[in-house]
């Protein structure tokens, strides 16, 4: 499983680096704030919302650090954390916040200032995210996405490693299949010009 | 890129805009700095759990209790059992860190199906058209077209003649007149006007005394205060908030919206 330059640290990585036993808070928001997000927006959370959820996440983690045991993986307690945030919104909010949710406004474009190619790629990626069913979905993010090894994947979901495998095999085949299909209409449409 | 777009371009793509804008990265971080501030200045604030100290104290009186031959009686009696329900009932509180995720109850969706039967039963036929015809997209804007009717948007009680005009009489439209100017506050407040969003809270509250909505717009006049500048009366109303939601959904955001005003909160995170 490749990493990328900005591939989150493992815990035991990240306390390398700031040299001490924890992390701050701000360094944990500073480099977790997106995958955060991501992982809310996977569990279904609309854009909007998941502001709110990265919130609590944090507002947790701000009262937990101190409980964060160095040997654990950091990325697996924070996918723990908002898998639970979410979960209690879900179960509290029911008919409120559903109601509230039905009225939502139009969302404002999101990072204005990205390019226009930039920000149909990630919708491309987007709609490739929604449509896989959720146990590909989380390992994909938190592997190729968010950069998790195998093992820290297995924990944060509580699966077996082959079944970690699996699923990011039949993930990355989609992923395939779906680039090729946007390929396809790509070199398509010059000629419908 | 989207001429060739290729697996590691699209994911590329998508950790850079998907995550929050910057102005929401920096209202994140002011809020988590200002409750970094509170703490530091009332580290008391962080209250340790109870569970492993209730463990503690029922492990030594048991202990205690077999010590003096005392655990007969308190095996026949009410003592045993009521410290057994009490580790139990605080067991049972939800914790973030430790909560498994769970199906959905059955419960709960044979619920939601009633209450959507419910509310297509109750729905006019030219609202339901619309709904066939709009999608998931026509509740909005039939509340947004609620928002817009001075009957609904200001009465709330709604005269009997803009009832009759529009078919908008009922519970159901009432209930949607509500979200919609709880959501008007809402966008205010988002877009960096908490004193629009003060006003028109003002207005639900006015409109909707005892609207069925009273905690959310409770809660979102805590934030809109509190984004106004004015921590005092935020922090206050928070207090009174949480006394009176110490369950609430949104008890997490409420206890957070002042921390400079200090309100004390014991979220269910740390129950």
């Amino acid at each position: 499983m490749s990493k990328t330059l900005d591939t989150p640290l493992t815990s035991a990585e990240f306390a390398a680096e700031v040299e001490c036993g924890a992390p701050s808070l701000r360094e944990v928001f500073a480099r977790h704030l997106g995958t955060v997000w991501r992982i809310a927006r996977a569990f279904g959370v609309p854009a909007d919302d998941a502001d709110d959820v990265a919130q609590e996440v944090f507002l947790v983690v701000h009262r937990r650090l101190h409980t964060f045991q160095p040997s654990r993986s950091l990325p697996a307690w924070l996918f723990g954390i908002t898998r639970n945030v979410v979960l209690m919104r879900r179960r509290a909010h029911t008919r409120r916040e559903r109601r509230l949710s039905a009225v939502e406004p139009p969302l404002p474009p999101r990072e204005p200032e990205a390019s226009f190619e930039l920000r149909q790629a990630a919708a491309f990626m987007q709609e490739f995210l929604d449509g896989l069913d959720e146990d590909k979905r989380m390992v994909f993010l938190l592997a190729d996405i968010e950069g998790l090894t195998a093992s820290e994947i297995a924990e944060a979901l509580e699966i077996p490693l082959g079944t970690v495998f699996s699923r990011l095999r039949a993930a990355r085949l989609k992923l395939e299949q779906f680039s090729q299909r946007l390929r396809a209409r790509s070199l398509r449409r010059p000629h419908d010009r | 890129m989207t001429d060739e777009p290729t697996s590691r371009a699209l994911i590329a793509a998508y950790k850079a805009c998907a995550r929050p804008s910057a102005a929401a990265e920096a209202e994140l971080w002011a809020t988590l700095a200002a409750a970094e501030r509170a703490d530091a200045r009332d580290p008391g604030r962080r209250s340790p759990s109870r569970a492993p100290w209730l463990a503690l104290a029922a492990g030594l009186l048991l202990l205690a209790a077999w010590q003096l031959d005392l655990a007969r009686i308190f095996a026949s009696g009410h003592v045993l059992q009521d410290m057994r329900d009490l580790a139990a009932y605080d067991a049972a509180e939800p914790d973030p860190l430790e909560a498994r995720p769970r199906e959905e109850s059955a419960g709960a969706v044979r619920w939601l199906e009633t209450v959507k039967r419910e509310a297509e039963t109750r729905a006019s036929p030219g609202r339901q058209r619309a709904a066939a015809g709009h999608g998931r997209g026509s509740p909005a804007r039939a509340s947004r077209a609620a928002a817009d009717e001075p009957g609904l948007a200001e009465g709330g009680d709604g005269a009997p003649g803009a009832d009759a005009r529009e078919g908008l009489a009922g519970d159901g439209d009432r209930v949607l007149a509500e979200m919609a100017l709880l959501q008007e506050a809402r966008a205010a407040l988002r877009g960096g006007q908490p004193e629009t969003a003060l006003a028109l809270l003002d207005r639900h509250a006015e409109s909707f005394a005892g609207g069925s909505m009273t905690e959310e717009r409770q809660a979102l006049r805590v934030l809109a205060l509190c984004a106004a500048g004015e921590v005092a009366r935020g922090a206050d109303e928070a207090a009174a908030f949480l006394r009176a939601h110490p369950r609430s959904t949104y008890a997490a955001r409420v206890a957070a919206a002042c921390p400079e005003g200090h309100v004390q909160k014991d979220t269910s995170e740390d129950r």
